[in-house]
């Protein structure tokens, strides 16, 4: 009999259960990806050297620093349809900033249990001022947890 | 001195052979014996009987779940079996349980409640030596349905750039089915009283019916965001047996 307790009771702390982490992210993303075109019409990667994201929110957002990197992963609002960043190529004063409006559509995503729901996004369109941004074009308008599919490129004015 | 070293080597030169000498010896003695136990058999041993006759109707009640739910306080299941006896070591099974779940995190809340059914047989793979004897091993197969209400699920998506989410999805019932392979046994502790156990191992076939929200917990099944689940019963059973004179034994 006490070793039916026993049993029971391991089996009872065995089988109690705790909400697994959650291995996905929880945040869909914009993968966004600066380039130029080259001397001879490719497109080559076009490092931003201390880049400033700035997302335009009520919510009391810290502008984001980046090293130099050619790749930046922006969200979206998950309360309206549309929102702008506020990007400086440089950290330096006086370098130029441009505004990037995304609008898009949203669709609510069940994760998992232990993830809970998340927002995954189709872009409609991307605009941009041009200080030194030149164009963007959208690669991949589904906006997921996908890490590997890159979703907009951003061209930068060539170097004067 | 020299002479004290000669008598301690010879001391453990004498323990090393028994060390040595003795399991081997009982292990030859032991050989021996089996084999003699083997050849009585050949010669001795009377052909087994084989009964398959009788009738024996159960009714179980899965005592595993209701115990481990004072732990596992999220989840609940109550289940019974019902099973006759056929023929020829084949038993008839129905069983059938309600259960809830229940999911508490602070971004995702929501309860569901269900009930199943399944149906199948057992199939002993122990003889019955005599007509009274209905202690079986089995295996057996099972195919399982039910339905599953959630309630409506209230989530937040926490998002610290542009604000958190929070939102209700509306509620739903699904129907679920799975089939089912079990093992187990059933023993005789008391006249009419038995007890034993299932170990069964569950395969989902309309998992994709859950895309929007699987259900943590389905009972009867086990989680529901996966698509095949491991389980365990302890079984208290009664069992009714009749016409038991006209039970007839077979040679086997």
């Amino acid at each position: 009999m006490a070793a039916l307790v026993l049993l029971f009771t391991a089996l009872g702390s065995a089988c109690k259960r705790d909400r697994q982490p959650c291995l996905t992210p929880r945040i869909a993303t914009v993968k966004t990806r600066m380039v130029r075109v080259g001397a001879d019409n490719k497109v080559v990667d076009s490092p931003l050297r201390a880049a400033i994201f700035l997302p335009d929110s009520d919510v009391d957002s810290v502008a984001r620093l980046y090293a130099k990197s050619s790749t930046f992963t922006l969200t979206l609002s998950q309360l309206a349809d549309t929102c702008r960043w506020y990007i400086a190529a440089d950290s330096a004063v006086g370098s130029a900033i441009d505004t990037v409006d995304f609008r898009y559509s949203r669709k609510l995503n069940f994760i998992s249990n232990a993830c809970g729901y998340n927002y995954l996004f189709t872009l409609l369109s991307v605009t941009s001022t041009h200080n030194f941004i030149d164009s963007i074009k959208t690669e991949d308008a589904n906006v997921s947890n996908d890490a590997s599919k890159n979703n907009i490129q951003v061209f930068i004015h060539p170097a004067p | 001195m020299t002479r004290a070293r000669t008598t301690y080597r010879y001391l453990f030169i004498l323990l090393l052979n028994v060390c040595v000498l003795l399991p081997a010896k009982t292990m030859l003695a032991q050989e021996d014996t089996t084999v003699t136990a083997a050849e009585d058999d050949e010669e001795e041993a009377p052909a087994r009987k084989k009964y398959t006759g009788g009738h024996q109707l159960t009714f179980g009640v899965d005592m595993f779940h209701p115990v481990m739910a004072q732990w596992a306080t999220d989840r609940k299941t109550y289940e019974g079996e019902v099973t006759l006896y056929l023929k020829n070591e084949y038993y008839a099974v129905a069983e059938g349980g309600w259960g809830s779940g229940t999911v508490n995190y602070p971004d995702l809340k929501y309860n569901t409640n269900n009930y199943f059914a399944r149906v199948g047989f057992n199939k002993s793979v122990l003889y019955r030596e005599s007509e009274k004897d209905w202690d079986l091993m089995f295996i057996g197969l099972r195919a399982a349905g039910g339905s599953l209400s959630r309630s409506a699920a209230s989530y937040m998506i926490v998002d610290t750039v542009w604000g958190n989410t929070t939102g209700y999805a509306s509620p739903k019932s699904f129907p679920v089915f799975w089939v089912e392979i079990t093992t187990g046994m059933r023993v005789e502790l008391l006249p009419r009283i038995m007890a034993g156990w299932n170990i069964r191992g569950k395969f989902l076939m309309n998992g994709r019916s859950f895309a929007d929200l699987a259900p943590l917990h389905i009972a009867g099944f086990g989680r529901g965001d996966k698509n095949s689940s491991f389980d365990f019963n302890l079984y208290l059973v009664y069992a009714l047996r009749w016409d038991r004179r006209a039970s007839g034994s077979k040679q086997g």
